[in-house]
């Protein structure tokens, strides 16, 4: 019976160390075409770009609503600056903020335009349950090691793991990796069509509690963007709702956070008449091309005038 | 804490190092505390609530074997049962009966507010009742004897590997496994680390891979169109059986990794040549339940009625099916479906036979293929009932299936599709050729060691990670 255990247990250590080689090899060929990918297409890898790449004077950070609403080419000719939008469609508040701090790692861009909106310091369980979009990047940047800690305690033990860390990624890493490189005439805006009908009007849906965690995170993203001298411009990007949110304590905090750096926000582009008009949107949070080269004009005055 | 949770990873191997440790006379009580924290991980709160099924099915059985009045023993028995059921009937049922009432005296004429409960529906519940139920039917009809170690009395009902899904034990397994308490051998250990390895599978990189689809598409079905509706309608037995399937796997492996033997719940029930035989192959610790605790007795009772009172039997062992699998008149609709199926296939059975003998159909692999395919069909739309929300849900997607054409919403990705075609080529070696290109039970080492790599490698590499609960959760 000992002797069986003892099989049992060399097999066992021989399995494991199986195990771990093919995780280790794994782990190197997806890191391989991850970089490799990012090259070739990076409007399909934007958070590698962003990590590794981008180096444009003015970023655009946001969700999808900013990847769709801000014309890179737009902001370029008004401001005189190279400018690229980073944003990352279903990526919101922690994975945002990991970006500014990975870029401030590598260099000091001239301007952020950081799309936000009234309830952007309140908690999001999207935000939370998507944090695992960073798992490339902990095992260098401890930042995003650290945010990945909100997601689950476990997370710094499970990203030892290749197989874990590029879980469901190499079948665009080899589909990206084989195909010819795409230019990337937008600067990383991705514009959006409209859908056959144009959406209806509804009540935003706010939340008014601050998450002290994220407030922490933001002041601390905040601090240090000001002590590298960049400037930041925070924006309501329009969404085809109504509501009344300056009574949030979240839109509170977020505007106490910003006014202690002496960040501006831009608010009256949010609802402004002329961009109440359905015909400008994809859907209810989205602009469309033609509702995004408005609003970009429009802000590129405001931020002129600024 | 469920089987995919990471916590899982580190508590069953401290479990199982320290059952193998500690003495065997306290294996027992050991194992019901680690099942109580297990419970505890989930819902703390309705410890107690298993605690008193427990103590109940303990002291009625024991009070049935005090006494040798068959009469008493059978009244015990069935307030035993109405007892453990209180508790199913508070948490599951209540506000379907509620409201269905409400609903009754509304439409002639009294209003009236009876007053709803909103509380979670304790995990496992129906599990535990269904198999105390099992135990106390087996006490009265003498099949097994009264177990007066409470020990193992709340063992046999909390044992964490089925407490929350099955499957549903009988006493008649377990109470003698649970005497002996055996050390685990090597031999357990692997058995039961390989069916593990390929419930992780089944779970994480089927199931939950077709319900980000099947979930896409029913949780929105109003925006979809009939194309669509109907591939997800044929995706989703895929779905149930990869997640129930993975995690009774998962149960009878963890089980197994102590020594214990658990029932098995499936045996490749996509092979079903006939509605019958799918129902002999897929939740079969449920079926065999059903069929011992409800079919037989009442087939025995209508037996005078010849091929009608094994309809009337088959029609209601089927609403108790439906009823259990949960409290809507969906799940109702839906057990009735099976009902109707397994009906006409047992009035049709003598034609049939007949028919397959004559022509010797049994043996050809197009007549096999046909019937399971036809079963598959039939077994697909009955799911329909049991995925919706509300019969009207069901009745619009069955109706757009029919009548609305349409491009298919392609989103199932190539990891699903790589997924099912390993299931499908694994149950179809186990089904048509079980001695053959064996892997995981091949002589080989070599072959027996990357067959497990390339498992664990897939689980984690193009399994859903952050995926959802297991389905059978919620019954």
């Amino acid at each position: 019976m000992k002797n069986e255990w003892l099989k049992l247990l060399v097999k066992v250590l021989v399995f494991c160390v199986l195990l771990i080689s093919i995780d280790f090899g794994y782990g190197k060929i997806c890191r391989y075409m991850e970089e490799r990918s990012t090259v070739h297409n990076p409007t399909s890898f934007t958070a590698e770009y962003t990590m590794w790449h981008v180096n444009e004077d003015v970023l655009i950070i946001g969700a999808s609503e900013a990847q769709h609403s801000y014309v890179s080419k737009i902001l370029a000719d008004n401001l005189g600056m190279s400018v690229y939008n980073c944003g990352e469609d279903g990526q919101f508040f922690y994975y945002q903020n990991a970006m500014v701090n990975g870029i401030l790692d590598r260099y000091c861009p001239k301007l952020i335009i950081w799309s936000v909106n009234p309830s952007f310091l309140s908690f999001n369980p999207l935000a939370k349950e998507r944090i695992g979009a960073l798992k490339p990047f902990a095992d260098e940047n401890a930042y995003c090691r650290d945010m990945l800690r909100i997601k689950s305690k476990y997370e710094p033990l499970k990203i030892k793991s290749s197989c874990y860390v590029y879980n469901s990624d190499i079948l665009p890493f080899v589909v990206s990796s084989i195909s010819n490189p795409v230019t990337d005439n937008n600067w990383g805006w991705v514009p959006s069509n409209s859908k056959a009908s144009p959406p209806e009007i509804k009540e935003a849906k706010y939340v008014n509690e601050t998450d002290e965690t994220c407030l922490s995170i933001f002041d601390l993203t905040l601090s240090r963007l000001k002590k590298n001298n960049i400037d930041v411009v925070f924006v309501f990007t329009p969404s085809y709702e109504t509501g009344v949110y300056d009574t949030l304590d979240s839109y509170h905090s977020l505007l106490n956070t910003t006014n202690k750096y002496g960040y501006p926000i831009i608010e009256d582009l949010y609802h402004h008449d002329t961009l109440m008009d359905s015909t400008l949107y994809r859907d209810n949070m989205h602009l469309n091309k033609e509702g995004a080269v408005l609003f970009t004009t429009m802000l590129t005055e405001k931020l002129n005038y600024k | 804490m469920t089987f995919t949770s990471f916590e899982f990873l580190l508590f069953f191997p401290v479990v199982v190092l320290l059952y193998n440790i500690i003495p065997q006379k306290l294996r027992v009580w050991y194992l019901l505390v680690v099942s109580y924290v297990f419970y505890a991980f989930m819902q703390p709160v309705y410890l107690v609530l298993l605690a008193a099924v427990t103590g109940i099915t303990y002291g009625f059985t024991r009070w049935m074997g005090a006494t040798d009045d068959d009469d008493k023993k059978k009244r015990i028995m069935i307030w035993g049962i109405i007892l453990v059921l209180l508790p199913l009937f508070f948490f599951k049922y209540y506000n379907f009966v509620n409201e269905s009432i409400t609903a009754l005296l509304t439409a002639i004429g009294f209003h009236t507010a009876i007053p709803k409960i909103s509380w979670m529906l304790p995990v496992g519940i129906s599990f535990y009742t269904f198999m105390s139920i099992g135990y106390l039917v087996d006490v009265n009809n003498e099949e097994v004897e009264v177990e007066t170690n409470i020990g193992s009395v709340g063992l046999f009902l909390s044992f964490f590997p089925y407490i929350l899904s099955g499957p549903i034990e009988r006493a008649g397994n377990m109470f003698p496994q649970l005497k002996k308490m055996p050390t685990s051998q090597p031999s357990d250990l692997t058995a039961g680390l390989k069916l593990m390895l390929w419930g992780y599978f089944m779970k994480l990189c089927v199931a939950d891979r077709l319900g980000i689809y099947v979930d896409a598409v029913f949780n929105n079905f109003v925006n979809h169109n009939g194309t669509t509706l109907a591939f997800a309608t044929l995706l989703y037995p895929i779905q149930v059986y990869a997640d129930l399937g993975g995690y009774s796997l998962l149960a009878i492996g963890a089980a197994r990794c102590m020594g214990l033997k658990i029932i098995p719940n499936f045996n490749r029930p996509f092979f079903a040549t006939s509605m019958s035989e799918l129902w002999r192959r897929w939740h079969m610790s449920f079926i065999n339940w059903l069929t011992d605790y409800i079919y037989t007795p009442l087939s025995f009772a209508l037996r005078s009625w010849k091929i009608w009172g094994i309809v009337c039997a088959l029609m209601l062992t089927f609403l108790v099916s439906g009823i259990w699998h949960g409290a809507a008149i969906t799940s109702i609709v839906w057990g009735l479906v099976q009902g109707v199926y397994l009906s006409l296939e047992a009035l049709l059975q003598k034609k049939r036979s007949s028919m397959e003998s004559k022509h010797n159909l049994n043996k050809k692999w197009w007549y096999i293929l046909i019937c399971c395919v036809v079963v598959y069909l039939l077994f697909a739309f009955s799911q329909i009932f049991g995925r919706c929300a509300t019969l009207s849900d069901a009745w619009i997607v069955i109706r757009k299936i029919f009548n609305v054409r349409g491009s298919l919403f392609e989103e199932v990705t190539t990891y699903g599709w790589f997924s099912i075609l390993i299931l499908f080529v694994k149950d179809f070696r186990d089904e048509f050729f079980p001695n053959q290109f064996r892997l995981f039970e091949s002589s080989h080492i070599v072959i027996r060691f990357i067959s497990y790599a390339v498992i664990a490698f897939l689980i984690v590499s193009i399994g859903v990670l952050d995926g959802g609960q297991f389905i059978y959760f919620q019954f």
